[in-house]
């Protein structure tokens, strides 16, 4: 429990420097009303989704091994190879890859600016990797489907696909996320146009399927078949 | 220059009269509570209770004899030194120490409620500003802006320093800016939101050419830097107060708010007689306050307020052995500016009335000798 209300009050701590940052660009000129809804929306999105599968591992390691202290050590939670390696990484001297290599190294650096507080460095760092790779997924997305609520879906549907799950975790995913985000960002005026309609019913099958799988993937990172 | 009318002067009496007068009521209400309608009770109580708890011996000491180098009280050097100075000055017209501190401390903390009231009315209403100034007076840990202790002059300083930087008076804004600074280690954080009004006013609509005068606001951290002149004079280290800190009876460290809240929590089940009075207080107030500063972009406070109320918050719950968390956040003024805002008649009643009640339950404890500090 004392780590559930630590882990909150980082993130509370945190979300407000957020908070101040979007009110400051916004003051400057930076940013209009309309695109400071737009980043509250996809960082609530981004760390509600994020947080769900943060939570869905917690669960799923407590029943079959009863020894989670807090879903805040994801460490404890997820275990196989590769993640066990970026974790590691975090702390100490290590590159497990080109991109989980850069990555580390970023967050090794944050870290020591809070504190040596290495694991939530990882965290906060993916997640804005995660947020920001996002925004730009939905102005292109925007861009292609010619309307916001199926930026949105796709979006959404996105981040729900099995294998997702990585770029909420500190590893490499969420750098090359952002890589990808920002080629098709700075392409997408020259992408196709996209008017294909599809029904809220089968969206909601759609989504009902990859939540399932990206549970599946949880399930096989916390119990180590994986990652 | 703002003209100030006899209306004008009047309203702030009633403030500072107010605002004291609650406090002066709580003191009466636990004395009878603890001793009956006794006036020598009374008296004694609120001697002993004002000018020997905490810090309050530590403070007079330093008014008596200054910063010394060697001994038991070479730790006073973590103290700021303005407050004592204050006390030290007024010690030659009262006679008495502990009598110049007490009046210091009120002093400023009724100038503080009307420095308040005023900045509320800079953007909201009377009402808001009423509000303001009984949230300050009935926050539950406010009982120390009575005694001996440095938070009446730095509210004061706290609030006349945000109330320039709204008004965009950088140079005096500076100047009260250094004095904070020089009263408590949070008093530098003050060069945030000066500097956050600064850079807005140079590239926000109106586009503000630099002038000299703006190199004022560097008078902020110059304060810190004062005290940490101090500190060189004395032992050849500018950072020795930090050494002290870290050692007895303080223990302090610095780590991160995450860590800082488990430990809160660990610390209650360990403690349980002091959880309500201390770790639980300063967990939850750590969440109201993210709460209310949240609270505050809703309700389109201005920026800088905000700014000051996270770095305030933040830097106040880095420190890795706090035991005075209520305390702290008493000069966490951005919270009444937000919460004053309310305009739903039954959610305003409900914070005035829980408020009062909390401010008398911990009133009543401190006063009875609890380890509130």
């Amino acid at each position: 429990m004392a780590h559930w209300i630590g882990a909150l009050g980082s993130i509370g701590m945190l979300a407000l420097i957020g908070g101040l940052i979007v009110a400051f660009l916004r003051e400057i000129g930076l940013l209009s009303a309309q695109g400071r809804r737009l980043i509250v929306k996809i960082a609530v999105l981004t760390g509600a989704v994020g947080g769900a599968y943060i939570l869905l591992g917690a669960l799923i390691r407590q029943v079959l091994h009863g020894d989670v202290d807090s879903a805040a050590f994801f460490h404890q939670i997820f275990t196989g190879d590769y993640l066990r390696a970026c974790f590691a990484a975090l702390e100490g001297p290590g590159w497990p890859g080109l991109l989980s290599g850069l990555f580390a190294f970023a967050a090794h650096g944050l870290g020591t600016v809070l504190f040596h507080q290495y694991f939530l460095a990882g965290a906060v760092l993916c997640y804005l990797l995660t947020a920001a790779s996002a925004l730009m997924l939905h102005s292109v997305l925007k861009g292609i489907f010619g309307d916001e609520r199926r930026a949105a879906d796709v979006l959404f549907l996105f981040f729900c696909l099995p294998g997702s799950v990585f770029f909420f975790l500190p590893c490499g995913a969420s750098v090359g996320l952002l890589m990808a985000a920002a080629c098709l960002f700075f392409v997408r005026k020259r992408l196709p146009r996209c008017r294909f309609a599809w029904s809220q019913e089968i969206y909601g099958w759609l989504l009902a399927v990859c939540g399932m799988l990206s549970a599946l993937t949880v399930y096989g990172l916390v119990d180590g078949r994986i990652g | 220059m703002h003209r100030i009318n006899a209306s004008k002067i009047r309203t702030w009496l009633l403030v500072a009269a107010g605002s004291l007068g609650i406090h002066y009521l709580m003191l009466l209400l636990a004395s009878f509570a603890l001793h009956g309608f006794s006036l020598s009770a009374l008296w004694d109580t609120a001697i002993q209770r004002l000018t020997t708890p905490g810090d309050a011996t530590r403070y007079l000491d330093i008014a008596q004899n200054g910063y010394v180098t060697e001994g038991e009280n070479a730790i006073n050097l973590v103290f700021y030194p303005l407050y004592p100075l204050l006390i030290r000055l007024f010690g030659f017209v009262t006679g008495d120490l502990a009598v110049a501190g007490v009046i210091v401390s009120q002093c400023c903390y009724a100038g503080a409620s009307v420095v308040l009231y005023q900045l509320i009315l800079l953007d909201g209403s009377r009402q808001n500003a009423w509000d303001g100034v009984l949230l300050l007076s009935l926050y539950p840990f406010s009982m120390f802006v009575m005694g001996v202790f440095s938070e009446g002059l730095f509210l004061l300083l706290t609030l006349l320093c945000l109330y320039l930087l709204r008004k965009q008076q950088f140079l005096p804004a500076g100047a009260v800016g250094f004095l904070a600074a020089l009263t408590r280690s949070q008093g530098m954080l003050l060069i945030f939101p000066a500097v956050y009004e600064w850079i807005t006013l140079g590239l926000g609509k109106k586009k503000r050419p630099f002038r000299p005068s703006d190199l004022s606001l560097l008078l902020i951290p110059a304060g810190f830097g004062a005290y940490l002149g101090i500190n060189y004079f004395l032992h050849g280290n500018c950072l020795k107060f930090l050494e002290f800190e870290a050692a007895a009876p303080w223990y302090q460290s610095t780590k991160w708010v995450g860590e800082n809240l488990a430990v809160q929590y660990e610390l209650a089940h360990q403690y349980s007689y002091l959880a309500l009075i201390i770790y639980w207080a300063q967990i939850a107030l750590f969440f109201l306050g993210i709460g209310v500063l949240f609270l505050g972009f809703r309700r389109k406070i201005h920026v800088s307020f905000l700014l000051y109320g996270g770095v305030y918050l933040g830097f106040s719950y880095l420190s890795g052995w706090m035991i005075s968390g209520g305390r702290y956040m008493l000069c966490c003024v951005p919270l009444y500016l937000i919460l004053c805002r309310e305009d739903r008649p039954m959610v305003r009643r409900l914070l005035l009335f829980v408020s009062a009640m909390l401010f008398f339950a911990y009133s009543l404890f401190f006063i009875q000798g609890y380890a509130i500090m």
